[in-house]
């Protein structure tokens, strides 16, 4: 790093233990001076919700699993969840894999952690006390279960009101079982519940009760209904019977009421929704999935490793074919007509994709699931005179002062983790209405945080990324997870390949010696020198 | 344009949330639980202020069938050369014991002899009035206590402006320090209490923020209270302390007042009389020093106990900086030198001058601790006066309806810091202009003093006024804070130059010496007053008596 000042030529008079460290930020919150700051490990500077990474990563390595179990939970209270369907943006940005190819499985070590027997009787959270006031929440998604996590910690009451007959959203009825199973959803809700928030369940706002009358019985409400419409192609042969669309196919089988599938099955779509729809088929019965994607191969949306993993099961993938139409016979469909994509994206990197009309391909099809995006239903919002896409982009505050949005309820799809991070935003706000606070002060600042600082790579070991080994589909009927967790020992080699980015250190040079910094940090990882000038 | 920002409601606004800041919260709870008390605080509260690991000594405590307040008030007015209104100072001392009962009453210790006294030691002209103390958890208890109760702190604020409205306080405007985003606090009644300019003359160490007293004390409540039409007083006191060299951690009492002997250079002893700081300047100026303090001779027990107090408590990094000097107590020597000039109430005679209600001369402000003129309080100053300023500024609020805010008054604060962000594009960055500004207060403002340089330095501060805007970098939050602080050290410079240059005598040895004056005159047994004129640069001076009892 330049130096800015002539006290940035001074030695750093703050000595940080890098083995014993835990990242955590105390010292850098209490300096008087505001002589600390922390520089951010990529990990958790592209978390939506910040989360620790480098830290319960380095504490997996040292062999401290409940440390960094606690160090996890302090942002994240549905580690079950988020280690098993998290887009894990984290492993993205992880430095690891800018230089080697592949990233810690930050993920992993998360499952890892949210597996551990002493997580099955997690403790309740300290909770404020009870502040007379009434949030209800719209929606029991990700975003949902966030605020309602959050609101419920500031002692506000929380009613969640969810359309279906169980909560957890997109969780609970889209996501399949071999990827999320019901009771890590069922724990997570029940997690809510022992904090004291009240679900109203199988009730539809819009219909079985308007917003307006929520508005009357509450204080706030938060508006978190996701994006439960699916995309159609609008094109000929979507209406024939044996089409499916990718989300209420879903839906009926987490429902227990899923369609016929035999024959062969093709699959138009490149996301993790398509995916999912693709292995579920095969455990319907198909005889054989197609995975027909616009996007080559590695440009598809999906994960990665699951893209793999369906491979291995059976899925057959077609890439950079765009559907011309399904075409049908008797009012059944019989195959897919395709066309060969050239460019999905534009030149200003705009989906607007092209097509090479002289490659045509024809998939015959017995049953044939679109999958190929979501939309929103605002219809919850009719007569209100709040647009989804007006919600403040840090607050989520609408034109109404008692309503927030959260989720992708107001910018589309996105990830679970975006969504919980709204939920978080919006819940934040919400207390902050509440106690008559302003709502906008403090709350764009990232932090006192580096982002820009050379990463000393010595310290990750040179182990390969550790892949558990996932269990197969054993067939039909076959819904068991298949994603494994990591043994005890995998754990550790994973967090050994850490390179351990990021560290708190003395930016300002306005050290005065006096310690707070030493004494909070919990790990007595920090340790004050007098200054060289004074020594 | 009306830019959108907080404002919050206080009965009472405390500035600063050190000592006198914390205590002050405290009391104002006390005295009405129901009313809503704020704090802004610049750092964080929880260490804040000069006592981030507790202090040694209540310095004044004028215990009962000991000494009395009366004797205290005489000793003090020896030690400050008669220029010490003596009502404030009786008041102080007055609160003294009820106050050590009171932190005692908080597990603050207080070490006992095993005849159950309270350690008390001499440190004034007469009287034993300084009682150990063994806490570095001082502060914690303070702050914590201040979240018991329900105050409300804000956290990493810097105090910037005071909001008045027909010629009262009526809130304050603060700035995140990180940041840069505006707060304002409607506020029925505001006590400042942000301590002195520590960050004033340039330490011998050469590292900005290697000085005596708290660096995060840049004058912001002396300014703010001038800004808003308050009397400033004692700016020429220019206090230098003489302690342990390079680090400036004190240690003189808890070493002299344990048996340690006194040397200069050239061996002679000084400890068999009573021996201060301003002895110690005097060796110095007289090239016989430096001083060194000796503890070999004592018993093993002895220098433990210093070492017990020393590492532990104020400033207890001190066991790691002799460790790399290579200094045993059993053997070696501690070198003492002068530290840099600050301005400080309670270590000096610098400050917002307030009566016994801890009032200044503006409705509903009130000054406590560093930030005020009581003089030489130390720590009990800090702490009684934090809570006359809370009794009497609670009393103030409960009298006042509904107070307004005059928003183009924050406007117009707005519109200032968005002028700095917007032409701060200099080529020098803010630390090394603070370097500038404060070798030239060492250069002209430092004694011994005459008007040659103290004209130099009047000089030097206009053109910093201007540089300040024309040369220096602004390319963050962060630096946008510095301007303000250092903004306020030139403002404090300027007043300290005045105020030097209008006592035409010497007075209080080193601190206030010049070499065209070298008498003390009895004419001059007098405050210099400083309030603003037309504009901040604008100061007027006035002379005012001492008031006796």
């Amino acid at each position: 790093m330049s130096r800015l000042n002539l006290l940035e030529a001074l030695t750093d008079n703050i000595v940080i233990d890098p083995a014993k460290c835990i990242f955590c930020g105390e010292c850098v919150e209490v300096c008087v001076l505001d002589n600390l700051r922390m520089k951010l490990a990529p990990c958790r500077a592209a978390c939506p919700l910040g989360v620790n990474c480098q830290g319960y990563v380095q504490l997996v390595n040292r062999g401290e699993d409940a440390k960094a179990l606690a160090e996890l939970m302090k942002v994240l209270p549905f580690p079950g969840t988020l280690s098993r369907v998290c887009t894990a943006p984290c492993e993205n940005a992880c430095h690891r894999k800018e230089r080697t190819g592949e990233a810690v499985s930050i993920r992993g070590i998360k499952r890892y952690l949210a597996d551990l027997d002493d997580f099955i009787e997690r403790p309740l959270p300290e909770m404020a006390e009870a502040s007379g006031q009434s949030v209800a929440i719209i929606g029991s998604g990700p975003a949902g279960m966030m605020a309602t996590y959050d609101l419920r910690r500031k002692g506000h009451a929380v009613t969640v009101i969810e359309a279906e007959r169980e909560a957890g959203g997109m969780l609970r009825w889209a996501i399949p079982a071999f990827n999320l199973p019901a009771k890590v959803v069922a724990a997570e809700i029940e997690s809510l519940q022992q904090m004291g928030a009240s679900f109203q369940l199988g009730t539809r706002v819009g219909k079985d009760l308007t917003l307006e009358e929520i508005k009357d019985r509450h204080d706030a409400v938060i508006v978190a209904v996701g994006c439960g419409g699916h995309l159609k192609l609008n094109l000929e042969g979507e209406d024939l019977g044996g089409v499916y669309h990718g989300l209420p196919f879903l839906r009926d089988v987490r429902a227990g009421k899923p369609p016929q599938m035999g024959g062969k099955v093709v699959v138009i779509g490149g996301g993790n929704a398509a995916v999912d729809a693709a292995r579920t088929a095969l455990r319907l019965g198909a005889d054989s999935v197609t995975l027909v994607s616009l996007e080559n191969e590695d440009e598809l949306p999906a994960f990665a490793e699951t893209v793999d993993i369906a491979r291995e099961e059976g899925v057959v993938l077609e890439h950079s074919w765009g559907t011309l139409e399904i075409a049908g016979k008797n009012g059944k469909a019989v195959a897919v007509r395709l066309q060969r994509c050239l460019c999905v994206f534009d030149g200003e990197g705009k989906f607007n994709p092209s097509f090479d009309a002289c490659q045509i391909m024809d998939l015959p099809a017995d049953q044939v699931i679109v999958a190929i995006g979501q939309r929103r239903d605002a219809s919850c919002l009719e007569g209100m005179g709040i647009e989804p896409a007006e919600a403040d982009p840090v607050t989520k505050a609408t034109s109404d002062e008692k309503v927030f949005l959260a989720g992708d309820f107001i910018g589309g799809p996105s990830s679970i983790i975006e969504a919980m991070a709204s939920g978080r935003a919006a819940a934040e706000s919400v207390d902050l209405f509440l106690k008559g606070e302003h709502l906008k002060y403090g709350r764009s600042y990232p932090g006192p945080i580096e982002l820009e600082f050379e990463i000393d790579e010595s310290r990750g070991s040179g182990l390969s990324r550790i892949k558990p080994k996932h269990k197969i589909c054993k067939g039909k009927g076959d819904f068991k997870e298949t994603a494994a967790a990591m043994t005890t020992k995998q754990a550790r080699d994973e967090a050994s390949r850490c390179y351990s980015c990021g560290s708190p250190f003395g930016k300002y040079r306005t050290c005065w010696f006096c310690l707070p910094c030493e004494v909070e940090c919990p790990e007595q990882a920090l340790y004050v020198e007098i200054p060289y000038l004074l020594r | 344009m009306k830019h959108d920002y907080p404002v919050i409601d206080a009965d009472v606004l405390i500035i600063g949330g050190g000592s006198a800041g914390a205590m002050a919260a405290i009391r104002a709870k006390e005295v009405d639980p129901h009313q809503e008390v704020v704090v802004f605080e610049k750092g964080h509260v929880k260490y804040s202020g000069c006592i981030a690991r507790g202090m040694d000594a209540l310095n004044i405590v004028a215990i009962p069938g000991l000494d009395t307040p009366e004797l205290y008030v005489e000793s003090n007015g020896i030690a400050c050369h008669g220029v010490m209104d003596e009502p404030q100072a009786l008041v102080m001392a007055q609160r003294s014991f009820a106050l050590l009962k009171k932190l005692e009453s908080w597990d603050v210790c207080f070490p006992l002899d095993e005849k159950g006294n309270y350690e008390v030691l001499q440190v004034h002209p007469k009287g034993k009035f300084c009682v150990t103390m063994k806490e570095p958890e001082l502060k914690t208890i303070l702050a914590k206590r201040c979240l018991e109760l329900g105050v409300r702190v804000v956290n990493r604020t810097m105090g910037m402006r005071l909001i008045k409205n027909g010629g009262a306080v009526t809130g304050a405007i603060g700035m995140n320090a990180r940041t840069g985003e505006v707060m304002v606090c409607r506020a029925k009644s505001v006590i400042l209490s942000s301590g002195g300019t520590a960050r004033f003359g340039l330490p011998n160490n050469g590292y900005l923020y290697g000085v005596y007293d708290f660096p995060g004390n840049t004058g912001d409540g002396y300014v703010m209270a001038y800004k808003a039409g308050a009397e400033l007083s004692g700016f020429e006191y220019t206090c230098i302390y003489y302690i342990v060299k390079d680090i400036n951690a004190p240690l003189l009492y808890i070493t002299l007042t344990r048996g340690a002997h006194l040397f200069n250079a050239f061996d002679q002893a000084f400890h068999e009389e009573h021996p201060g700081i301003p002895m110690m300047h005097d060796e110095h100026q007289a090239n016989r020093g430096p001083m060194r303090i000796r503890l070999d001779h004592l018993p093993e027990d002895k220098i433990r106990e210093v070492e017990e107090l020393l590492f532990s408590t104020e400033r207890p990094v001190q066991e790691r900086f002799y460790e790399g000097r290579g200094v045993n107590f059993r053997s070696g020597e501690i070198e003492l030198w002068p530290t840099e000039c600050f301005l400080c109430g309670g270590h000096g005679q610098t400050g917002v001058r307030v009566n016994v209600k801890a009032e200044t001369t503006v409705p509903g402000l009130y000054a406590a601790g560093d930030t005020s003129l009581v003089a030489r309080g130390h720590l009990t100053g800090a702490f009684v006066y934090g809570e006359i300023a809370a009794e009497n500024a609670t009393e103030y609020a409960a009298s006042k309806g509904r107070v307004e805010i005059d928003h183009g008054q924050v406007e117009d604060f707005i519109r200032d810091r968005d002028s700095r962000l917007g032409s701060g594009a200099g080529p020098i960055p803010i630390e090394e202009f603070e370097y500038k500004v404060r070798r030239m207060i060492n250069d002209y403002i430092v004694p011994p003093k005459n008007d040659y340089k103290l004209n130099r330095a009047l000089w030097w501060m206009d053109r910093f006024r201007k540089e300040l805007f024309e040369v220096v970098k602004v390319k963050d939050r962060h630096d946008l804070f510095k301007t303000y602080e250092v903004e306020n050290i030139i403002q404090c410079a300027l007043m300290s130059a005045l105020a030097s240059r209008e006592r035409k005598e010497s007075r209080w040895g080193l601190w206030h010496y010049r070499s065209d004056y070298p008498k003390m005159d009895e004419a001059w047994r007098k405050h210099i007053v400083l309030t603003m004129g037309a504009s901040p640069e604008d100061v007027k001076i006035a002379h005012a008596p001492v008031v006796t009892l």
